[in-house]
């Protein structure tokens, strides 16, 4: 604690406090002389009570000069000021940041206001603190700033802003606010600067490392916390899957996470779409662990899904209680793999690595389901079950099955030919240039890798994917193909030889057909032992089949920009819809479309017009990020902060009634004058109660 | 006449005047006076037996009845009374608004000689500081009262206070027993015990003592109301104090010195009286009368 005075000349007076000693010393020269009969008592008595009568007389003295010296003060006016932020003088005009968090988190509730209302309504308060004279700057904010105005004069218009803010799905960022708050303040030339941050004080929020990370850092800018809200129980959905496919069956895998260590007994967990509740289930989430659980209703294939998972636990953060999807019931990607040289190991057979890298794993979408079947499944197989069809060392392509496999790339069907050791290359030859575009060559023995350099660059195959990563694997021979006509190489090896062919699409026959040099087992290579493998069977896959993860890219997290770039053509224009039917912007430039206002959490409904007219509609979900740390609801401390911004000149203090006082007291220091008068006439009564006559 | 107060002894010229006036009131205020038919008047009959003074025997009632009786006065002598009056400087001393020490003492002084006088007493007068300053030897006229109290007006209290000599002279002087009364602040200079102890010298001596302390109110209870460098009457002794901060342990000091005077005198027979300047003057007299009949039984 530190004082400062608004009367100095008035600690002058403190000079009076020598008063009360001087009227003792004069009182006793002046003391009555009385002729009295007999001394000898008085002296006895006087004997007797003088340690008493020293004591009284020191007390008194005392209590004298101590009420003179705090009257002195009082009239000088003096002022206490908060501990270690030096004396900032009182009546000097000062500026202020206020910081009003809408992370989601302040939306956390006890049961009466929410952390947001109440950080609201103290920087409603806080903004009364300050006087005419000082500037005030106002923003709320998350992970970016929102509403942010410059120092400003204008109660009313600060005041409209503060009630006019919302809180977001997004996360806290303090850099952010930081950021705004300094250099809102760099304008001002006040010695009297501070940042106050009404927030919930969440942990994670704190994302500096030095205070070199923030923009316009000043030292002497106090930064005040006033923290809002009371960490509480909480739970909250941190993801939806889509769940192994039923037939006709929507399913989701609904992970709960609980946040606060103490779980949720009979957690109600729900899937809504089309503003009902379509399918519920009660579980406990343990304590501190995770709860997956997975719901399924029915749905029509090939249609679109809106919706949300819903929890109720009576957790204290209603935001993370909610996901929302947006995803495609569409047809499933089967995949037909045709082994020409069955192993009794499966280990060994043909199709093992292709099954292996296009098998779903249990967390993901099952986008891809291979079937492995032999060579007598091109006749028997309903090939139209397929998207595509994989031909692993299938020794001949007798006229039936090329018959079939015509009817099946007329229907759009795709096949990938791996030839191997049992492949004829006469009865290849024979087969429709349609169907296998390659007239086979001999097996080259010569070690090689791919070259990347020599993908075609319009193949949409090479961009899903990093093509570069294809130069790992190593080959010890291949199979020379000459390209038949119409047909590309669309990758080659280094020596020049093609590594993987395409075959020309026509009217008729709309699907493709793709020839590999290699086989598909380590027979010439490590190709399938190499982590590029498994991606890029999976793009060879989406691009043969068509399509797109829609799941993956149609969510979100809250703030993100969400972009798409339509192939088809120009886009034109486009609009959102998004939570609450309001209409968000979205920015259209060089073809692509990116919606940037996602702060809230909800379903977003996209609408593209392309050059030609064609209309593309497209929703996706936008989620809080609940595996952030925001939902953790732990706070940061005073010490946190002081560590981050490697400064002591911070303060924290509650948001509530209490606010201003507190405040006040920071900004200004207090007035302690009435205080000290107060202090002063009780010791003056205190003095009457004890005191005698004056010696 | 009513009882006169200490007062308004002011309004009153002579000291003769005052006495007369206080013992004049004192006695019509008394419902059976002790005095009733003076000093020589029959009280009642004795039936006579060996040794009684023939001189007493009512020869009338032997004539008419045939048995011897004695007739009985209630006065069958009279008293010698000494007064000694302390005239120290510590006497000077009175409360504003009250009547001096010395004053007061001396109306009491003068009250006991015009009573002793009309009772025929033999007055012996002693005043003294820590000299004798004035002493008539006892008489029983009316002349000698007369005397003493003119005596006793022209006294001035001055130097210090010595009872224990002053007793202890009067020991040596009084050589017939009878009533003496000390009239003082016992304000002795070598302590009470030292007075106390040549009261009981003077007790052993076979004289009845009655010893009225004089004090003045302020005295006693220190009742003043701001702080005062003490300045002894006597000594020249000066002490700084505040009434206020000392006047408790003060009346206790106050309250051993006149207790200690109380129990002692007590204890060897004496009758003690302590009175403030503002107390009546019927109770010296009383005390005095009272002290007489018992003499004289």
């Amino acid at each position: 604690m530190n004082f400062s005075f608004l009367a100095p000349y008035m600690l002058y007076g403190l000079l009076l406090s020598g008063i009360p000693v001087l009227i003792h010393l004069i009182s006793v020269k002046k003391a009555k002389i009385l002729k009295f009969p007999e001394t000898r008592f008085v002296r006895l008595a006087v004997t007797r009570t003088q340690k008493k009568l020293k004591l009284l007389q020191l007390l008194l003295l005392l209590l004298r000069v101590l009420a003179v010296i705090l009257l002195a003060l009082a009239f000088s006016r003096v002022v206490l000021n908060p501990p270690k932020t030096g004396a900032a003088k009182r009546e000097e005009p000062a500026a202020a940041a206020l910081l009003l968090d809408s992370s989601y988190s302040m939306g956390c509730s006890a049961g009466g206001k929410t952390a947001f209302e109440e950080a609201k309504d103290s920087c409603l308060a806080a903004l009364k603190v300050f006087h005419e004279e000082d500037r005030v700057a106002f923003c709320s904010f998350s992970e970016m700033v929102k509403d942010g105005t410059g120092l400003e004069f204008d109660r009313e218009k600060l005041g409209q802003k503060i009630k006019s803010s919302k809180l977001t799905g997004m996360k806290t960022s303090l850099k952010a606010a930081l950021n705004f708050g300094y250099t809102a303040l760099k304008e001002s030339r006040s010695a009297n600067k501070q940042i106050i941050v009404f927030t919930d004080a969440a942990a994670h929020g704190i994302n500096i490392a030095s205070p070199s990370e923030i923009k316009d850092f000043d030292a002497d800018v106090k930064v005040i916390v006033a923290s809002a809200g009371a960490a509480g129980a909480n739970c909250g959905i941190t993801a939806v899957l889509p769940a192994a496919s039923l037939p006709k069956m929507a399913g989701f895998n609904i992970s709960v996470k609980d946040f606060s260590g103490k779980g949720a007994e009979s957690a109600e967990v729900s899937l809504y779409s089309g503003g009902e509740r379509k399918v519920f289930g009660k579980d406990d989430i343990p304590a501190g662990g995770t709860l997956s659980k997975a719901l399924f209703f029915p749905v029509p294939e090939d249609s679109d899904l809106e919706g949300c998972a819903g929890l109720s636990c009576g957790d204290c953060l209603k935001a993370d209680d909610r996901f929302y999807f947006a995803s495609s019931v569409k047809r499933k990607k089967n995949v037909l793999l045709i082994d020409g040289d069955p192993k009794l190991s499966q280990f060994n057979s043909e199709t093992f690595f292709l099954q292996t890298a296009l098998s779903p794993e249990v967390s993901k979408d099952p986008g891809i389901i291979p079937s492995v079947a032999a060579p007598a499944g091109l006749l028997n197989l309903d090939l139209s079950a397929f998207k595509v069809i994989f031909l692993c060392n299938v020794e001949e392509i007798s006229p039936a099955a090329e018959r079939r496999l015509d009817g099946f790339m007329q229907e759009g069907g795709n096949i990938v030919f791996f030839p191997g050791d049992r492949v004829d290359i006469k009865a290849y030859s024979a087969v429709s240039r349609n169907i296998f575009p390659a007239a086979i060559g001999k097996l080259s023995r010569s070690e090689n890798t791919v070259n990347p350099l020599t993908a075609a660059p319009e193949c949409g195959l090479f961009k899903r994917f990093d093509v570069f990563g294809l130069m790992k694997p190593k080959f010890y021979g291949n199979l020379d193909l000459i390209p038949a006509a119409g047909a590309n190489v669309l990758l080659a090896f280094r020596d020049g030889a093609p590594f993987l062919i395409e075959g020309g699409r026509t009217a008729r026959v709309p699907g493709r057909t793709l020839v590999f040099s290699v086989p598909a087992d380590r027979d010439l290579g490590d190709f399938p032992l190499k982590p590029v493998f498994l991606p890029f069977t999976k793009a060879l896959v989406e691009y043969l089949a068509g399509g797109e993860d829609t799941s993956a890219k149609s969510q979100i997290k809250c703030g993100e920009v969400f972009k798409r770039e339509p192939g088809g053509g120009r886009v034109k224009s486009a609009s959102v819809i998004g939570p609450d039917n309001k209409t968000i912007n979205a920015e259209v430039s060089d073809g692509k479309v990116l919606v940037k206002d996602t702060e809230e959490p909800g379903i977003y409904k996209l609408s593209i017009v392309e050059a030609g007219g064609t209309r593309l509609a497209e929703s996706f979900a936008v989620n809080v990020d609940a595996s952030s740390g925001e939902s953790a609801l732990e706070k940061f401390g005073s010490f946190d902060l002081k560590a981050a911004l490697k400064s002591k000149r911070v303060e924290f203090i509650k948001c509530g009634p209490g606010l201003p006082a507190e405040l006040e007291m920071i900004v200004r220091g207090r007035e302690i004058s009435s205080l000290l008068l107060l202090a002063a006439l009780c010791l003056l009564a205190i003095e009457g109660a004890v005191a005698v006559r004056k010696l | 006449m009513p009882s006169i107060k200490p007062a308004d002894l002011a309004s009153l010229r002579g000291l003769e005047l005052k006495a007369r006036v206080i013992v004049d009131g004192f006695l019509a205020g008394m419902h059976t006076s002790p005095l009733k038919g003076a000093s020589l008047d029959f009280a009642e009959h004795r039936e006579y037996s060996a040794g009684d003074d023939l001189r007493k025997l009512d020869w009338k009632v032997l004539g008419s009845k045939d048995k011897l009786f004695i007739r009985q006065y209630r006065e069958e002598s009279t008293l010698t009374a000494n007064i000694l009056l302390d005239v120290s400087g510590s006497m000077n001393y009175s409360s504003p608004g009250l009547i001096k020490k010395n004053e007061y003492a001396a109306a009491v002084a003068a009250s006991l000689v015009y009573l002793m006088s009309l009772r025929q007493d033999r007055i012996g007068f002693l005043a003294f500081s820590d000299i004798i300053e004035k002493m008539l030897p006892p008489r029983a006229s009316y002349g000698q009262a007369s005397a003493v109290i003119k005596t006793i007006e022209n006294l001035l209290p001055s130097g210090k206070t010595a009872v224990f000599r002053t007793l202890e002279t009067a020991g040596k002087l009084f050589k017939k027993r009878g009533l003496v009364i000390l009239i003082s602040d016992l304000y002795d200079s070598k302590g009470p015990e030292e007075a106390m102890k040549y009261l009981r010298y003077l007790a052993s001596k076979g004289n009845d003592l009655i010893v009225f302390q004089i004090l003045d109110r302020s005295e006693l209870g220190l009742d003043l109301d701001e702080p005062f460098l003490f300045e002894g009457l006597e000594d020249k002794d000066v002490i700084l104090a505040n009434p206020e901060l000392i006047r408790h342990e003060y009346r206790r000091v106050m309250e051993e010195f006149t207790g200690y005077f109380a129990k002692e005198c007590s204890k060897y027979g004496i009758d003690y009286r302590l009175l403030d300047n503002t107390a009546h003057f019927s109770v010296p007299l009383r005390a005095y009368l009272a002290r007489r009949e018992k003499i004289l039984k």
